[in-house]
């Protein structure tokens, strides 16, 4: 486990998105990436990240896949529907093998299961974004 | 000188003293002589007396009594020798009043009292005392005494004697116990006896005598029994006594006596007269014997003598004996009237022409054959009258037999038959005119004659069985008419009914020329002479083929009926309340298990309602008074202590002077119960099983609702970790992770509590909730995968809901169910939002309703009811068992779930419960 954060300057920080309903989920988890060296924003639904100004500067998608409104899912279609490419890491509180499947069909780096540890989440991180 | 003056006057004076003092000197010697003198005679007569007394003494002590002398005060003086020899006390010891010790002590206090009398008295008199004797033994003593007076009446001493009569007393006390005993047996010797004066006046009866009149002995003395004899007697029995009297003879007299009670009996008197030697009548000694019993039988005998006699000369008919050869002994009076002969004329009667000489051979040879076999006679033949008429009589003879059967005499009744010889006649004339008629005629008739041969049946008859006249007259007539199976019962009953002699009829399958059996009513209606005797039988038939059929039908109908209420355990009644009268059908007895003669009354009913119902049972027989239709469900406790579960229907059938008149049935509902109460229980498994299969489905929900806040922990754990190790370490940004992970926690322990309550399995429990709250929870349970699915949730509660009654956990599942039906509902739905509302509103009458709307896809409204039958599905998974279950519940609050198509899009499901759960006329346990 890699306990001490990696030390980068601010212009180094990636941004990483979170989109998720629950709000300890958009508590937590930005506090967490912080300390892994990035930045990072939440949202509570598909429509608010898409209406963010952070689509474009997102490295990054941490992305709950069962939300009202729009899914997880539906949300990584929309933005390849309109061209952005951004690495998506879905995570989930169920273990669903059809929502894996389609999830890495279209193209995701990874799926977490809920509860998830730190560092299985900076690994996806790490393999998210591109080789330095 | 004066003093020889003196002295010779005092010489003088002396003088005429010495003078006067011899004078007295010589007086007195003289006196003293005359003393002396006086003195020896005294001495004298004193001596006599001396000698007389010693010589009294030696009288009185010589005396065989004993004899005593008393002071004129009473004590005593002298007791003889004889006295102190038999008291054995001496003088001292019976001195004074010490003579009393030899006295009976019982004696003492009569004998002291008459004594004190005749001491005040002075007059003599005598009584009777008990002396003891010295060996200690009393005696009965005559005590006499009688007092010695002087010349001026003064008493000078009381002499006495007392005479030993212990002998006498003792002879007197043995004829009065002889004569006591005497008298105790006339007293109860069972016989009336008595005895009477010479003159003939009663001066003595028995007791027997006393008791059976009722007279006191006073009112029976002297001529006072003459008022027990009877009236008619009375005067009779006394000349007849004044008689004997004269007579002096021993005499017998019956007569009646009045008993006490006023009855009146027979009895023989006999009285025998006593005579002294000179052979002079002394007194009457008599009986009175009771010979009522005697005297009724005589008179009975005597009248049935009489009787008899006058019975056989005064019977209509005429009446002989025969010696056993048939020799004529006896023949009454009407016998001899008839033929105007006397006995001994008709002792020849074959011979002076009393019998028709056309019978005369017949009579003879019947008479004859009879003789020898001792078979009864009877014979019918012509007699001649007085008058020189010839009638018909018919002669019965019967023979009459010693002990060994030996015939010793015939008894022969002879009876004028003319006048019927003469109808009969009569009879077979207008018959003949009859036959005409009764050919004429539709209907099937037969004559018959009394003893029930047929002598004639009319053409339609004939026609309709295809029989000829002979046949019909036959004796196979029953065989080839009637069927086989009624030939018996026909007979039997025509039989009675030809024997009784009054009209009757017969009900019997006839066969027709055609060979069809039919129902045939046959009455049967005698024609009787004058003299009241049948001389024939007419009978007609009536087709009732159809009749019978129809009451076949009817039968078959009810018996159908009866069984049907057997199979199904439903008894009818008719019933009118206001007049408490009720008609049962037999199985409405079987299922109360009534005897079927108990007489019905809505107590009768209520008595076997069980306790908790009879509200109930009251309320619907109130309801039915007014004329309502009524269903109800109630129990009754069987005599033998079952329960039984009746359902009861009734509607008002017809109004009657005012009365409603109910028709209706119980149904025995026991099995049916019993089953549904079953079914209810295994309602409450498979609501469990429900309960699985949703967790099963809900376990992907509840995975994410529980591995939110886990996220959440874990995150904010190894955030907390992290800033602790940096350095410097960001103590700030730890404790809000730690404040965040400890948020977490609580809500994962809270959604374990929610699924902990709602997934364990309890048994209906009831309890005052708040349908809103527990919605809510219902709610916060499901939101998740509401979302999940995109459904929109709207809540509408009603904020002035009030408390229901109800099981928390089995209403929210039915919550739940809906919820999550109206989620699947729209997983199909793309082209709208998926909207989801829920709601709850208060109705009237105190329900609440809750209602889930979907904007799914509908349900054709034919399914909708379909909807809630158990296994219907339209979904491809889940087993279908939601709406089916949830119904049950609802209904065990009493409350009602349905179904109801949107004005738009989608279906929404509703429920309505009562808010407090009172009791409504199913008692079905909850």
């Amino acid at each position: 486990m890699q306990l001490h954060p990696i030390r980068r300057a601010a212009a180094e920080r990636p941004l990483l998105s979170v989109v998720d309903d629950d709000e300890s989920v958009r508590e937590s988890l930005p506090d967490l990436l912080r300390e892994f060296g990035f930045t990072a924003r939440a949202f509570s639904s598909a429509q608010e990240f898409l209406s963010s100004d952070c689509l474009d500067e997102t490295k990054c998608l941490i992305l709950d896949v069962a939300m009202p409104g729009m899914s997880g899912l539906e949300l990584q279609q929309e933005l390849r529907n309109r061209g952005k490419q951004i690495p998506v890491i879905f995570i989930t509180g169920q273990k669903d093998e059809d929502i894996r499947k389609q999830a890495f069909r279209q193209g995701a780096v990874n799926l977490l299961c809920k509860p998830f540890s730190d560092t299985a989440l900076l690994d996806a991180v790490n393999a998210a974004l591109p080789a330095k | 000188m004066n003093s020889s003056k003196r002295s010779r006057d005092e010489l003088s004076e002396l003088a005429q003293v010495n003078d006067a003092l011899r004078k007295e000197i010589a007086h007195r010697e003289m006196v003293e002589e005359r003393l002396i003198e006086s003195e020896a005679a005294l001495q004298n007569a004193f001596d006599e007396i001396k000698k007389s007394e010693a010589k009294l003494r030696r009288v009185l002590d010589t005396i065989p009594t004993l004899a005593w002398c008393n002071l004129p005060d009473g004590p005593n003086e002298f007791l003889n020798k004889g006295w102190h020899e038999y008291t054995g006390l001496t003088p001292e010891e019976s001195h004074g009043w010490s003579w009393q010790v030899a006295f009976h002590p019982e004696d003492l206090p009569p004998l002291m009292e008459k004594w004190q009398k005749m001491l005040v008295s002075g007059e003599s008199d005598e009584i009777e005392a008990r002396l003891r004797r010295h060996d200690g033994v009393y005696r009965w003593f005559l005590i006499r005494a009688q007092a010695l007076r002087d010349e001026s009446g003064k008493i000078v001493n009381w002499y006495g004697t007392s005479t030993d009569i212990e002998d006498r007393k003792q002879a007197e006390e043995a004829r009065r116990a002889s004569e006591r005993k005497l008298a105790a047996i006339i007293n109860t010797i069972p016989t009336l006896a008595w005895s009477a004066g010479s003159d003939g006046s009663a001066d003595f009866v028995n007791r027997r005598w006393l008791e059976y009149t009722g007279l006191s002995a006073e009112q029976a003395q002297g001529w006072g029994w003459g008022t027990a004899i009877h009236p008619d007697d009375v005067n009779g029995l006394v000349k007849f006594w004044q008689a004997a009297l004269i007579a002096g003879v021993p005499v017998e007299v019956e007569a009646r006596m009045r008993r006490f009670d006023g009855a009146y009996r027979w009895f023989l008197f006999r009285a025998n007269p006593l005579r002294d030697e000179s052979g002079k009548v002394l007194k009457w000694y008599g009986t009175n014997i009771d010979i009522e019993d005697r005297k009724r039988v005589e008179e009975g005998v005597r009248a049935r003598e009489l009787s008899w006699r006058q019975i056989v000369d005064n019977i209509p008919g005429l009446v002989a004996t025969m010696g056993p050869m048939g020799e004529v002994e006896f023949l009454n009076r009407q016998t001899l009237e008839y033929f105007g002969k006397t006995n001994d004329e008709l002792k020849n009667w074959s011979l002076i022409g009393a019998v028709h000489p056309d019978d005369l051979p017949g009579v003879i040879a019947a008479r004859q054959k009879c003789i020898e076999t001792g078979q009864i006679y009877e014979v019918e033949h012509r007699c001649l009258r007085s008058d020189g008429v010839y009638r018909w009589f018919q002669v019965r003879g019967l023979p009459v037999r010693n002990e060994e059967g030996t015939i010793t005499a015939w008894y022969l009744l002879l009876t004028d038959v003319d006048d019927r010889k003469r109808a009969e006649q009569k009879l077979r004339q207008s018959e003949a005119d009859l036959r005409t008629i009764t050919d004429a005629i539709r209907q099937s008739i037969v004559v018959l004659a009394p003893d029930g041969t047929t002598l004639y049946a009319n053409r339609v008859a004939l026609d309709n069985t295809g029989l000829t006249m002979d046949e019909v007259k036959g004796d196979g007539f029953f065989l080839r008419a009637f069927h086989p199976d009624d030939i018996n019962r026909v007979r039997d009953e025509r039989r009675v009914g030809l024997w009784e002699g009054v009209p009757f009829d017969l009900e019997v399958r006839t066969l027709f020329k055609n060979g069809e059996y039919r129902w045939q009513l046959l009455q049967y209606n005698p024609l009787k002479d004058n003299d009241g005797q049948i001389v024939r039988w007419y009978a007609t038939a009536t087709d009732i083929d159809d009749r019978k059929r129809a009451e076949a039908r009817v039968e078959q109908a009810y018996l159908r009926l009866a069984e049907a209420q057997q199979l199904s355990k439903t008894g009818s009644f008719i019933t009118d309340l206001q007049a408490d009268n009720h008609d049962w059908s037999e199985e409405t007895f079987r299922i109360f298990e009534f005897d079927p003669s108990t007489k019905i009354s809505v107590q009768k009913i209520r008595d076997t309602v069980h306790p908790e119902d009879l509200p109930t049972f009251d309320a619907v027989v109130a309801r039915g008074m007014t004329g309502s239709d009524v269903d109800f469900l109630f129990r009754i406790v069987l005599a033998r202590g079952a329960m039984k579960h009746l359902r009861g229907i009734a509607r008002v059938m017809t109004q009657v002077e005012g009365h409603s008149l109910l028709i209706g049935a119980f149904q025995d509902v026991t099995e049916s119960k019993v089953a549904s109460e079953a079914l209810d229980r295994a309602r409450s498994e498979l609501a469990h099983v429900a309960r699985l299969t949703t967790l099963n489905a809900l376990t992907a929900s509840i995975a994410h609702e529980i591995n939110q806040p886990l996220s959440g922990i874990i995150t904010n754990a190894g955030t907390c970790l992290r800033m602790l190790n940096g350095d410097p370490p960001n103590v700030d940004g730890a404790i809000e992770t730690v404040r965040r992970t400890l948020r977490d926690g609580n809500r994962a322990s809270d959604v374990i509590t929610r699924l902990r309550t709602l997934y364990s399995k309890k048994e209906f429990r009831l309890e005052p909730l708040d349908l809103n709250e527990a919605t809510q929870e219902v709610i916060a349970l499901v939101l998740s995968d509401l979302q999940r699915n995109r459904v929109v949730l709207r809540s509408e509660l009603a904020e002035d809901l009030p408390p229901v009654i109800g099981d928390r956990i089995q209403l929210q599942q039915v919550t739940l169910n809906l919820l999550r039906n109206a989620s699947d509902a729209m997983v199909n739905v793309e082209d709208r939002p998926r909207q989801l509302l829920i709601r709850t509103q208060r109705e009237a009458d105190d329900r609440v309703r809750l209602s889930v709307q979907d904007a799914g896809s509908g349900v054709n409204p034919q399914e909708l009811e379909r909807l809630f039958e158990a296994f219907y599905t339209t979904k491809s998974a889940g087993m279908g068992i939601g709406l089916s279950v949830s119904r049950s519940i609802i209904e065990r609050h009493h409350g009602r779930l349905w179904a109801e198509p949107n004005d738009g899009p989608g279906v929404t499901f509703l429920f309505s419960i009562p808010c407090g759960l009172e009791r409504s006329s199913s008692t079905t346990p909850l």
